[in-house]
């Protein structure tokens, strides 16, 4: 762990307080403040493209690291678990089945 | 409209109940998902006591997964904070569609309302609130639904961090919180403006990986909702095009 013991309590705190701020945002303010249009449109997709930039770069390591090594990418536990839990989510449409398949291939390659 | 007075006639009791019974189903979900989440917390660095805290505090499991290992790597906090502000774009969605009946609480509870709004909550209330008359019935079960899930997450969340401490170091269980944030995203790819979406913002990611602060995030970010805009107009475009050329036959 990079940060140190403050650090980490200070982003806690930050974090409880902008959460909060973000899921009661609209029941404070006042109403003609409410997404419209193409704004509300693309808080829709936001979280979405947060969230997969986040994790792929994370998923997709082993081919970054060595761009050569295909086979071995593939082969690498992070890889296969990720494509694993996608396959899995694809099917079963279940969340937490998703997490388990993914987990287990995690942990058993 | 005081708070007390919402749950005290046995109508609004009931729906308390029936907000209950609906969440039931999926709360072994919720504590399932506490737990995986409670041991990437602490495989993610953090000690015992900070991954209570940050349970407690922010109740969100794609907030803690996404900001502990950027903790981890010693990231700054405007950059963490910029970061939980991008993933949790949901919520003004969820604040926005809920706050025609939680705007009617009194101020100082319209906060804990926030505090207790989740994605399963969420979606559980919105499928049902058309049904639910009058408003306080409303309330009751938004309460019913969120009050129950609330312990079950913290249940699972605090069994996951305790247990954490007895699995071995392993950098695979800190990837387990990789894992769960890609379960989160998975669902989320349906149709084709989710999928362009998902589509640039990852190549954006990759090529700006090691862009200064954090441009690579927030460009990816603006690629994502960029694409899907584009996609939507595109087929907008196309369903107008079809409907003027069946308009125009015989």
């Amino acid at each position: 762990m990079k940060s140190s013991e403050p650090v980490i309590w200070a982003a806690i705190l930050m974090l409880g307080a902008l959460v909060v701020l973000l899921r009661a945002l609209y029941l404070y303010a006042p109403r003609q403040w409410q997404p419209r249009g193409a704004f509300a449109h693309a808080l829709r997709f936001a979280p979405l493209a947060a969230l997969v930039s986040i994790v792929v770069p994370e998923v997709l390591a082993p081919w970054i690291e060595a761009p050569g090594a295909v086979v071995e990418g593939l082969l690498d536990a992070r890889v296969l678990s990720a494509l694993a839990l996608l396959l899995a989510a694809r099917l079963s449409g279940n969340l937490l089945v998703a997490m388990a398949v993914g987990a287990t291939v995690l942990l058993l390659r | 409209m005081a708070r007390a007075r919402l749950l005290d006639r046995p109508m609004r009791r009931a729906r308390f109940r029936e907000g209950f019974a609906a969440l039931v189903p999926g709360a072994p979900g919720i504590a399932a998902w506490g737990v995986v989440t409670g041991i990437a917390m602490v495989k993610g660095g953090l000690t015992t006591v900070q991954a209570l805290g940050i349970t407690l505090i922010t109740m969100s499991g794609t907030t803690q997964l996404v900001a502990v290992p950027m903790l981890a790597a010693g990231v700054s906090l405007p950059l963490i904070a910029l970061t939980a502000v991008l993933t949790g774009l949901r919520f003004p969605v969820y604040s926005a569609a809920l706050a025609n009946d939680l705007r009617h609480l009194p101020r100082r509870w319209r906060w804990l309302a926030g505090f207790l709004m989740t994605d399963p909550g969420s979606a559980i209330y919105l499928n049902r609130r058309a049904r639910e008359r009058p408003l306080a019935n409303r309330i009751a079960f938004y309460s019913g639904v969120n009050y129950l899930l609330w312990p079950f997450w913290l249940v699972g969340s605090f069994a996951g961090i305790f247990l954490a401490n007895y699995l071995p170091a392993s950098p695979k269980l800190a990837y387990l919180g990789v894992l769960a944030v890609l379960a989160l995203a998975a669902p989320l790819i349906r149709g084709a403006p989710a999928t362009a979406a998902a589509l640039a913002a990852a190549v954006l990611a990759i090529v700006g990986r090691q862009w200064p602060w954090k441009m690579g995030l927030i460009c990816a970010v603006i690629a994502g909702v960029a694409a899907a805009l584009a996609t939507e107009r595109w087929q907008a475009g196309r369903a107008a095009r079809a409907t003027a050329i069946d308009g125009a036959g015989p």
